[in-house]
Protein backbone atom coordinates (compact mmCIF):
# COMPACT_ATOMS: atom_id res chain seq x y z
CA UNK A 1 0.00 0.00 0.00
CA UNK A 2 2.89 2.29 0.70
CA UNK A 3 4.58 1.23 -2.52
CA UNK A 4 3.11 4.23 -4.28
CA UNK A 5 4.28 6.43 -1.46
CA UNK A 6 7.82 5.06 -1.49
CA UNK A 7 7.98 5.39 -5.28
CA UNK A 8 7.08 9.04 -4.82
CA UNK A 9 9.69 9.52 -2.12
CA UNK A 10 12.37 7.75 -4.16
CA UNK A 11 12.32 10.80 -6.39
CA UNK A 12 14.37 13.69 -5.02
CA UNK A 13 12.28 16.03 -2.90
CA UNK A 14 10.84 18.93 -4.85
CA UNK A 15 13.37 21.49 -3.68
CA UNK A 16 10.89 24.19 -4.52
CA UNK A 17 12.10 26.27 -1.61
CA UNK A 18 15.45 26.72 -3.27
CA UNK A 19 15.76 29.11 -6.16
CA UNK A 20 17.96 27.08 -8.52
CA UNK A 21 17.77 23.31 -8.45
CA UNK A 22 19.38 22.83 -11.80
CA UNK A 23 22.85 22.54 -10.33
CA UNK A 24 22.01 19.92 -7.71
CA UNK A 25 23.50 16.48 -8.24
CA UNK A 26 20.92 13.81 -7.45
CA UNK A 27 22.92 10.94 -8.85
CA UNK A 28 23.90 9.75 -5.39
CA UNK A 29 20.46 10.32 -3.81
CA UNK A 30 19.37 7.18 -1.92
CA UNK A 31 16.14 5.27 -2.44
CA UNK A 32 13.95 3.96 0.32
CA UNK A 33 12.61 0.41 0.19
CA UNK A 34 9.65 -0.35 2.42
CA UNK A 35 11.17 -3.77 3.12
CA UNK A 36 14.18 -2.06 4.71
CA UNK A 37 12.08 0.03 7.09
CA UNK A 38 10.75 -1.06 10.44
CA UNK A 39 7.82 1.13 11.35
CA UNK A 40 6.27 1.27 14.80
CA UNK A 41 3.56 3.36 16.33
CA UNK A 42 3.03 4.03 19.99
CA UNK A 43 0.23 1.92 21.43
CA UNK A 44 0.29 -0.43 18.47
CA UNK A 45 -0.81 -3.46 20.43
CA UNK A 46 -4.32 -4.88 20.60
CA UNK A 47 -6.86 -5.51 17.85
CA UNK A 48 -7.45 -1.82 17.18
CA UNK A 49 -10.07 -0.87 14.64
CA UNK A 50 -13.55 0.29 15.62
CA UNK A 51 -13.18 -0.89 19.20
CA UNK A 52 -10.46 1.65 19.97
CA UNK A 53 -10.23 5.40 19.62
CA UNK A 54 -6.51 5.78 19.01
CA UNK A 55 -5.19 9.30 19.03
CA UNK A 56 -1.48 8.69 19.28
CA UNK A 57 0.25 10.32 16.37
CA UNK A 58 3.84 9.28 16.89
CA UNK A 59 5.63 7.32 14.18
CA UNK A 60 8.99 5.60 14.64
CA UNK A 61 11.04 4.43 11.69
CA UNK A 62 14.17 2.36 11.79
CA UNK A 63 16.20 1.86 8.65
CA UNK A 64 17.39 -1.72 9.01
CA UNK A 65 20.59 -1.65 6.92
CA UNK A 66 21.99 1.45 8.66
CA UNK A 67 20.07 1.41 11.96
CA UNK A 68 19.21 5.08 11.48
CA UNK A 69 16.06 5.96 13.45
CA UNK A 70 13.49 8.70 13.05
CA UNK A 71 10.80 9.80 15.44
CA UNK A 72 8.08 12.05 14.04
CA UNK A 73 5.11 13.65 15.77
CA UNK A 74 4.89 16.97 13.92
CA UNK A 75 1.32 16.54 12.72
CA UNK A 76 -1.89 15.76 14.53
CA UNK A 77 -2.52 12.73 12.34
CA UNK A 78 -0.30 9.66 12.35
CA UNK A 79 -0.82 9.14 8.61
CA UNK A 80 0.75 12.53 7.87
CA UNK A 81 3.61 11.76 10.24
CA UNK A 82 4.29 8.55 8.31
CA UNK A 83 4.94 10.59 5.19
CA UNK A 84 6.95 13.21 7.07
CA UNK A 85 9.03 10.53 8.81
CA UNK A 86 9.97 8.95 5.49
CA UNK A 87 11.06 12.32 4.11
CA UNK A 88 13.21 12.89 7.19
CA UNK A 89 14.67 9.40 6.92
CA UNK A 90 15.64 9.99 3.30
CA UNK A 91 17.36 13.23 4.26
CA UNK A 92 19.22 11.54 7.10
CA UNK A 93 20.21 8.64 4.84
CA UNK A 94 21.43 11.06 2.21
CA UNK A 95 23.60 12.85 4.77
CA UNK A 96 24.84 9.55 6.19
CA UNK A 97 25.75 7.92 2.88
CA UNK A 98 26.79 10.93 0.84
CA UNK A 99 28.19 13.34 3.42
CA UNK A 100 29.33 16.44 1.56
CA UNK A 101 27.62 15.21 -1.62
CA UNK A 102 24.20 15.05 0.06
CA UNK A 103 21.54 17.37 -1.30
CA UNK A 104 21.45 19.35 1.95
CA UNK A 105 25.23 19.84 1.87
CA UNK A 106 25.11 20.86 -1.80
CA UNK A 107 22.42 23.43 -1.10
CA UNK A 108 24.40 24.78 1.84
CA UNK A 109 27.52 25.06 -0.32
CA UNK A 110 25.48 26.87 -2.98
CA UNK A 111 24.10 29.30 -0.39
CA UNK A 112 27.63 29.84 0.93
CA UNK A 113 28.92 30.59 -2.54
CA UNK A 114 26.01 32.96 -3.16
CA UNK A 115 26.60 34.90 0.04
CA UNK A 116 30.35 35.04 -0.52
CA UNK A 117 29.71 36.33 -4.04
CA UNK A 118 27.21 38.84 -2.69
CA UNK A 119 29.71 40.08 -0.11
CA UNK A 120 32.44 40.32 -2.72
CA UNK A 121 30.19 42.35 -5.02
CA UNK A 122 29.10 44.61 -2.16
CA UNK A 123 32.73 45.10 -1.17
CA UNK A 124 33.58 46.01 -4.78
CA UNK A 125 30.65 48.44 -4.89
CA UNK A 126 31.82 50.11 -1.67
CA UNK A 127 35.33 50.43 -3.11
CA UNK A 128 33.98 52.00 -6.28
CA UNK A 129 31.81 54.42 -4.27
CA UNK A 130 34.79 55.41 -2.12
CA UNK A 131 37.08 56.05 -5.06
CA UNK A 132 34.30 58.11 -6.79
CA UNK A 133 33.87 60.20 -3.64
CA UNK A 134 37.63 60.74 -3.40
CA UNK A 135 37.70 61.91 -7.00
CA UNK A 136 34.86 64.39 -6.38
CA UNK A 137 36.54 65.80 -3.27
CA UNK A 138 40.20 66.22 -4.22
CA UNK A 139 40.88 68.26 -1.09
CA UNK A 140 39.42 65.45 1.00
CA UNK A 141 37.40 68.18 2.74
CA UNK A 142 33.88 68.34 4.04
CA UNK A 143 32.14 69.90 1.03
CA UNK A 144 28.53 68.91 0.56
CA UNK A 145 27.85 66.24 -2.01
CA UNK A 146 25.50 68.40 -4.12
CA UNK A 147 26.81 71.29 -6.14
CA UNK B 1 -11.02 32.64 52.93
CA UNK B 2 -7.40 32.12 51.91
CA UNK B 3 -7.58 28.70 53.59
CA UNK B 4 -10.01 27.54 50.89
CA UNK B 5 -7.83 28.51 47.94
CA UNK B 6 -6.01 25.52 46.50
CA UNK B 7 -2.31 25.71 45.83
CA UNK B 8 -2.94 25.78 42.10
CA UNK B 9 -5.27 28.76 42.18
CA UNK B 10 -2.78 30.57 44.41
CA UNK B 11 -0.11 29.97 41.81
CA UNK B 12 -2.38 31.21 39.05
CA UNK B 13 -3.28 34.30 41.06
CA UNK B 14 0.41 34.97 41.58
CA UNK B 15 1.04 34.41 37.89
CA UNK B 16 -1.79 36.78 37.02
CA UNK B 17 -0.29 39.57 39.11
CA UNK B 18 3.25 38.99 37.92
CA UNK B 19 2.51 38.87 34.19
CA UNK B 20 3.06 41.80 31.86
CA UNK B 21 -0.62 41.75 30.96
CA UNK B 22 -2.33 41.26 34.27
CA UNK B 23 -5.08 39.13 32.72
CA UNK B 24 -2.93 36.69 30.71
CA UNK B 25 -1.60 33.41 32.02
CA UNK B 26 1.27 31.44 30.53
CA UNK B 27 0.02 28.14 29.16
CA UNK B 28 2.73 26.29 31.09
CA UNK B 29 1.36 27.72 34.33
CA UNK B 30 -2.26 27.01 33.43
CA UNK B 31 -1.21 23.44 32.74
CA UNK B 32 0.10 22.73 36.23
CA UNK B 33 -1.47 19.68 37.82
CA UNK B 34 -3.35 18.63 34.70
CA UNK B 35 -1.03 15.93 33.33
CA UNK B 36 -1.37 14.10 36.64
CA UNK B 37 -5.16 14.53 36.64
CA UNK B 38 -5.38 13.21 33.09
CA UNK B 39 -3.23 10.20 33.89
CA UNK B 40 -5.28 9.51 37.01
CA UNK B 41 -8.41 9.55 34.83
CA UNK B 42 -6.83 6.86 32.64
CA UNK B 43 -5.72 9.01 29.70
CA UNK B 44 -2.55 7.93 27.96
CA UNK B 45 -0.74 10.24 25.49
CA UNK B 46 -1.31 13.15 27.87
CA UNK B 47 1.18 15.39 26.04
CA UNK B 48 -0.56 14.85 22.74
CA UNK B 49 -4.01 15.48 24.22
CA UNK B 50 -2.80 18.65 25.91
CA UNK B 51 -1.14 19.97 22.78
CA UNK B 52 -4.29 19.35 20.73
CA UNK B 53 -6.43 21.18 23.27
CA UNK B 54 -4.00 24.09 23.62
CA UNK B 55 -3.86 24.47 19.83
CA UNK B 56 -7.64 24.41 19.65
CA UNK B 57 -8.06 27.02 22.39
CA UNK B 58 -5.48 29.30 20.78
CA UNK B 59 -7.04 28.66 17.35
CA UNK B 60 -3.71 27.59 15.90
CA UNK B 61 -2.65 24.65 13.78
CA UNK B 62 -1.24 21.75 15.78
CA UNK B 63 2.07 21.75 13.93
CA UNK B 64 2.68 25.44 14.63
CA UNK B 65 2.55 25.02 18.40
CA UNK B 66 5.88 24.11 20.05
CA UNK B 67 5.98 20.88 22.09
CA UNK B 68 7.27 22.83 25.08
CA UNK B 69 4.25 25.20 24.87
CA UNK B 70 6.75 27.94 25.64
CA UNK B 71 5.85 31.61 25.21
CA UNK B 72 2.14 30.93 24.84
CA UNK B 73 -0.48 32.69 26.91
CA UNK B 74 -4.18 32.35 27.61
CA UNK B 75 -6.52 35.28 28.09
CA UNK B 76 -9.23 34.72 30.73
CA UNK B 77 -11.74 33.33 28.21
CA UNK B 78 -9.19 30.96 26.77
CA UNK B 79 -8.15 29.86 30.23
CA UNK B 80 -11.75 29.03 31.10
CA UNK B 81 -12.18 27.08 27.87
CA UNK B 82 -8.91 25.27 28.46
CA UNK B 83 -9.94 24.11 31.92
CA UNK B 84 -13.39 23.10 30.68
CA UNK B 85 -11.92 21.00 27.87
CA UNK B 86 -9.45 19.31 30.19
CA UNK B 87 -12.23 18.46 32.65
CA UNK B 88 -14.20 16.99 29.75
CA UNK B 89 -11.18 14.94 28.74
CA UNK B 90 -10.83 13.69 32.29
CA UNK B 91 -14.43 12.57 31.99
CA UNK B 92 -13.18 10.53 28.98
CA UNK B 93 -14.93 12.60 26.35
CA UNK B 94 -13.12 11.81 23.12
CA UNK B 95 -10.50 14.39 22.17
CA UNK B 96 -12.03 14.67 18.72
CA UNK B 97 -15.44 15.60 20.15
CA UNK B 98 -13.87 18.19 22.46
CA UNK B 99 -12.04 20.01 19.70
CA UNK B 100 -14.98 19.66 17.34
CA UNK B 101 -12.98 18.51 14.35
CA UNK B 102 -10.61 15.80 13.23
CA UNK B 103 -8.42 15.12 10.24
CA UNK B 104 -8.88 12.23 7.86
CA UNK B 105 -6.37 11.83 5.06
CA UNK B 106 -6.17 15.24 3.40
CA UNK B 107 -9.43 16.65 4.73
CA UNK B 108 -10.62 17.95 8.06
CA UNK B 109 -14.08 16.92 9.21
CA UNK B 110 -16.37 18.40 11.79
CA UNK B 111 -17.17 16.02 14.64
CA UNK B 112 -20.36 15.87 16.69
CA UNK B 113 -21.44 14.20 19.92
CA UNK B 114 -22.41 10.51 19.50
CA UNK B 115 -21.18 10.34 15.91
CA UNK B 116 -18.52 7.71 15.30
CA UNK B 117 -15.02 9.13 14.92
CA UNK B 118 -13.07 7.86 11.89
CA UNK B 119 -10.27 5.45 12.82
CA UNK B 120 -6.73 5.52 11.36
CA UNK B 121 -7.18 2.05 9.83
CA UNK B 122 -9.97 3.44 7.70
CA UNK B 123 -7.54 5.89 6.09
CA UNK B 124 -5.58 2.91 4.81
CA UNK B 125 -8.81 1.37 3.56
CA UNK B 126 -9.73 4.48 1.58
CA UNK B 127 -6.17 4.78 0.24
CA UNK B 128 -6.52 1.24 -1.10
CA UNK B 129 -9.86 1.89 -2.77
CA UNK B 130 -8.55 5.12 -4.30
CA UNK B 131 -5.53 3.27 -5.68
CA UNK B 132 -7.88 0.81 -7.36
CA UNK B 133 -10.21 3.42 -8.83
CA UNK B 134 -7.96 6.35 -9.66
CA UNK B 135 -7.90 5.50 -13.35
CA UNK B 136 -11.61 4.79 -13.69
CA UNK B 137 -13.58 7.10 -15.98
CA UNK B 138 -16.61 7.63 -13.80
CA UNK B 139 -17.60 5.90 -10.59
CA UNK B 140 -21.11 5.82 -9.18
CA UNK B 141 -20.47 4.85 -5.57
CA UNK B 142 -22.65 3.84 -2.65
CA UNK B 143 -21.45 4.02 0.93
CA UNK B 144 -23.30 2.04 3.58
CA UNK B 145 -23.08 3.62 7.02
CA UNK B 146 -21.18 6.80 6.24
CA UNK B 147 -21.08 8.25 9.78
CA UNK B 148 -19.42 11.67 9.60
CA UNK B 149 -18.82 11.17 5.86
CA UNK B 150 -15.09 10.50 6.17
CA UNK B 151 -14.76 7.76 3.55
CA UNK B 152 -16.98 9.23 0.84
CA UNK B 153 -15.74 12.76 1.28
CA UNK B 154 -12.05 11.87 1.23
CA UNK B 155 -12.65 9.83 -1.93
CA UNK B 156 -14.55 12.66 -3.58
CA UNK B 157 -11.85 15.08 -2.53
CA UNK B 158 -9.15 12.97 -4.17
CA UNK B 159 -11.00 11.61 -7.22
CA UNK B 160 -13.11 14.10 -9.15
CA UNK B 161 -14.72 11.36 -11.20
CA UNK B 162 -16.53 9.78 -8.26
CA UNK B 163 -20.06 10.60 -7.12
CA UNK B 164 -21.31 9.18 -3.86
CA UNK B 165 -24.66 8.27 -2.37
CA UNK B 166 -24.71 7.24 1.27
CA UNK B 167 -27.17 5.63 3.62
CA UNK B 168 -26.83 6.16 7.37
CA UNK B 169 -29.08 5.03 10.22
CA UNK B 170 -28.18 7.75 12.71
CA UNK B 171 -30.00 11.05 12.28
CA UNK B 172 -27.14 12.94 13.92
CA UNK B 173 -24.59 11.37 11.60
CA UNK B 174 -26.76 12.01 8.54
CA UNK B 175 -26.93 15.68 9.41
CA UNK B 176 -23.20 15.83 10.15
CA UNK B 177 -22.21 14.10 6.91
CA UNK B 178 -24.29 16.54 4.89
CA UNK B 179 -22.73 19.41 6.80
CA UNK B 180 -19.22 18.13 6.18
CA UNK B 181 -19.95 17.76 2.47
CA UNK B 182 -21.03 21.39 2.38
CA UNK B 183 -17.98 22.57 4.36
CA UNK B 184 -15.73 20.77 1.89
CA UNK B 185 -17.57 22.01 -1.19
CA UNK B 186 -18.48 18.47 -2.17
CA UNK B 187 -22.27 18.62 -1.78
CA UNK B 188 -22.69 18.49 -5.55
CA UNK B 189 -21.36 14.95 -5.63
CA UNK B 190 -22.57 13.62 -2.28
CA UNK B 191 -26.01 12.83 -0.98
CA UNK B 192 -26.87 11.07 2.25
CA UNK B 193 -30.13 9.32 3.13
CA UNK B 194 -31.23 8.54 6.66
CA UNK B 195 -32.13 4.86 6.53
CA UNK B 196 -31.66 1.69 8.58
CA UNK B 197 -31.00 -1.50 6.60
CA UNK B 198 -33.43 -4.35 7.24
CA UNK B 199 -33.95 -7.69 5.61
CA UNK B 200 -36.00 -7.03 2.46
CA UNK B 201 -35.66 -3.29 2.89
CA UNK B 202 -31.96 -2.72 2.37
CA UNK B 203 -32.34 0.65 0.70
CA UNK B 204 -34.71 3.57 1.25
CA UNK B 205 -37.66 3.87 -1.11
CA UNK B 206 -36.10 6.60 -3.25
CA UNK B 207 -33.02 4.44 -3.99
CA UNK B 208 -34.68 1.05 -4.42
CA UNK B 209 -33.99 0.83 -8.16
CA UNK B 210 -30.48 2.25 -8.12
CA UNK B 211 -27.41 0.27 -9.14
CA UNK B 212 -23.81 1.24 -8.47
CA UNK B 213 -20.29 0.60 -9.79
CA UNK B 214 -18.77 0.47 -6.33
CA UNK B 215 -20.04 -0.09 -2.81
CA UNK B 216 -17.86 0.71 0.19
CA UNK B 217 -18.63 0.14 3.82
CA UNK B 218 -17.08 0.08 7.24
CA UNK B 219 -20.04 -1.62 8.91
CA UNK B 220 -20.19 -2.14 12.67
CA UNK B 221 -18.01 -5.21 13.28
CA UNK B 222 -17.34 -5.38 17.00
CA UNK B 223 -18.61 -8.62 18.56
CA UNK B 224 -21.17 -8.18 21.30
CA UNK B 225 -19.00 -9.95 23.87
CA UNK B 226 -16.13 -7.53 23.16
CA UNK B 227 -18.21 -4.60 24.40
CA UNK B 228 -17.01 -5.11 27.96
CA UNK B 229 -13.49 -4.19 26.88
CA UNK B 230 -14.40 -0.93 25.18
CA UNK B 231 -12.97 2.25 26.64
CA UNK B 232 -15.38 4.89 27.98
CA UNK B 233 -14.53 7.17 25.02
CA UNK B 234 -16.12 4.59 22.78
CA UNK B 235 -18.88 3.02 24.82
CA UNK B 236 -20.19 6.18 26.48
CA UNK B 237 -19.69 8.86 23.85
CA UNK B 238 -20.03 7.05 20.54
CA UNK B 239 -23.15 5.37 19.26
CA UNK B 240 -23.09 1.63 19.90
CA UNK B 241 -25.10 1.12 16.72
CA UNK B 242 -21.94 2.12 14.89
CA UNK B 243 -20.08 -0.73 16.55
CA UNK B 244 -22.42 -3.62 17.20
CA UNK B 245 -21.85 -6.44 14.76
CA UNK B 246 -23.73 -9.05 16.73
CA UNK B 247 -22.28 -12.29 18.04
CA UNK B 248 -19.72 -12.91 15.30
CA UNK B 249 -19.33 -9.27 14.30
CA UNK B 250 -20.76 -9.89 10.82
CA UNK B 251 -24.47 -9.25 11.38
CA UNK B 252 -24.47 -5.95 9.52
CA UNK B 253 -21.95 -7.12 6.90
CA UNK B 254 -24.40 -9.87 5.98
CA UNK B 255 -27.05 -7.27 5.22
CA UNK B 256 -24.52 -5.47 3.03
CA UNK B 257 -23.84 -8.70 1.08
CA UNK B 258 -27.54 -8.95 0.23
CA UNK B 259 -27.71 -5.26 -0.61
CA UNK B 260 -24.74 -5.70 -2.95
CA UNK B 261 -26.48 -8.52 -4.83
CA UNK B 262 -29.39 -6.20 -5.58
CA UNK B 263 -27.55 -2.93 -6.15
CA UNK B 264 -24.17 -3.61 -7.76
CA UNK B 265 -23.71 -3.68 -11.53
CA UNK B 266 -22.17 -6.93 -12.77
CA UNK B 267 -18.41 -6.49 -12.51
CA UNK B 268 -18.92 -3.87 -9.83
CA UNK B 269 -17.04 -4.26 -6.55
CA UNK B 270 -17.83 -4.29 -2.87
CA UNK B 271 -15.06 -3.20 -0.52
CA UNK B 272 -15.40 -3.69 3.22
CA UNK B 273 -13.38 -2.81 6.29
CA UNK B 274 -13.95 -5.45 8.95
CA UNK B 275 -12.46 -6.88 12.12
CA UNK B 276 -9.15 -8.67 11.93
CA UNK B 277 -10.51 -12.22 12.03
CA UNK B 278 -13.22 -11.65 9.46
CA UNK B 279 -11.64 -11.93 5.99
CA UNK B 280 -11.34 -15.75 5.99
CA UNK B 281 -14.93 -16.03 7.28
CA UNK B 282 -16.14 -13.72 4.53
CA UNK B 283 -14.35 -15.83 1.91
CA UNK B 284 -16.13 -18.90 3.22
CA UNK B 285 -19.51 -17.17 3.22
CA UNK B 286 -18.98 -16.05 -0.39
CA UNK B 287 -18.09 -19.58 -1.49
CA UNK B 288 -20.92 -21.28 0.39
CA UNK B 289 -23.77 -18.84 0.00
CA UNK B 290 -23.11 -16.45 -2.86
CA UNK B 291 -21.73 -18.61 -5.65
CA UNK B 292 -22.68 -17.11 -8.97
CA UNK B 293 -23.56 -13.81 -7.32
CA UNK B 294 -20.58 -12.54 -5.34
CA UNK B 295 -16.95 -13.57 -5.64
CA UNK B 296 -14.26 -13.01 -3.02
CA UNK B 297 -11.32 -11.39 -4.85
CA UNK B 298 -8.78 -10.50 -2.18
CA UNK B 299 -8.06 -9.40 1.35
CA UNK B 300 -5.59 -6.71 2.47
CA UNK B 301 -3.72 -5.65 5.58
CA UNK B 302 -3.92 -2.36 7.46
CA UNK B 303 -0.87 -0.34 8.61
CA UNK B 304 -0.74 -2.33 11.85
CA UNK B 305 -0.35 -5.53 9.80
CA UNK B 306 -3.87 -6.76 10.54
CA UNK B 307 -5.83 -8.48 7.80
CA UNK B 308 -8.94 -6.35 7.68
CA UNK B 309 -10.03 -5.29 4.22
CA UNK B 310 -11.92 -7.40 1.70
CA UNK B 311 -12.55 -6.94 -2.00
CA UNK B 312 -15.58 -8.67 -3.50
CA UNK B 313 -16.92 -8.68 -7.05
CA UNK B 314 -20.49 -8.86 -8.31
CA UNK B 315 -20.47 -11.75 -10.73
Amino acid sequence: MLRGLVRLLALPPPAARYKSTANLDYSRYPTLQESEIEETFTRGSGPGGQAVNKTSNCVFLRHLPTNITIKCHTHRLASKNRVEARKLLLEKLDAHINGEHSIAAQIKAQEQRKSTERRRRQGKLQEMKKSWQERERPDGGTEGKNK
Amino acid sequence: MLRNLSLRSLRITRALTHCNYATNVPVTTALEGWPAKLKAAGIEDTEFNIKCIVSHVLNRKFNTVPDSLAQLNFNPTQLADFERFLEARCARMPLQHIIGEWDFMDITLKTAPTVFIPRPETEEFVRLVIENYKDAKHVNMLEVGCGSGAMSLSMLHTLPQVVSTAIERSKAATVLAAENAKLLGLEGRFSVHNHTMEEDKYMPEELKDQKYDLIISNPPYVKTDEFQYLHPEVVVYENLNALDGGSDGLRVARLVFELACCHLHPGGQLWLELGNEHPPLVKTIMNLKYEGRLKFLSSYYDQYKRERFVQIERV
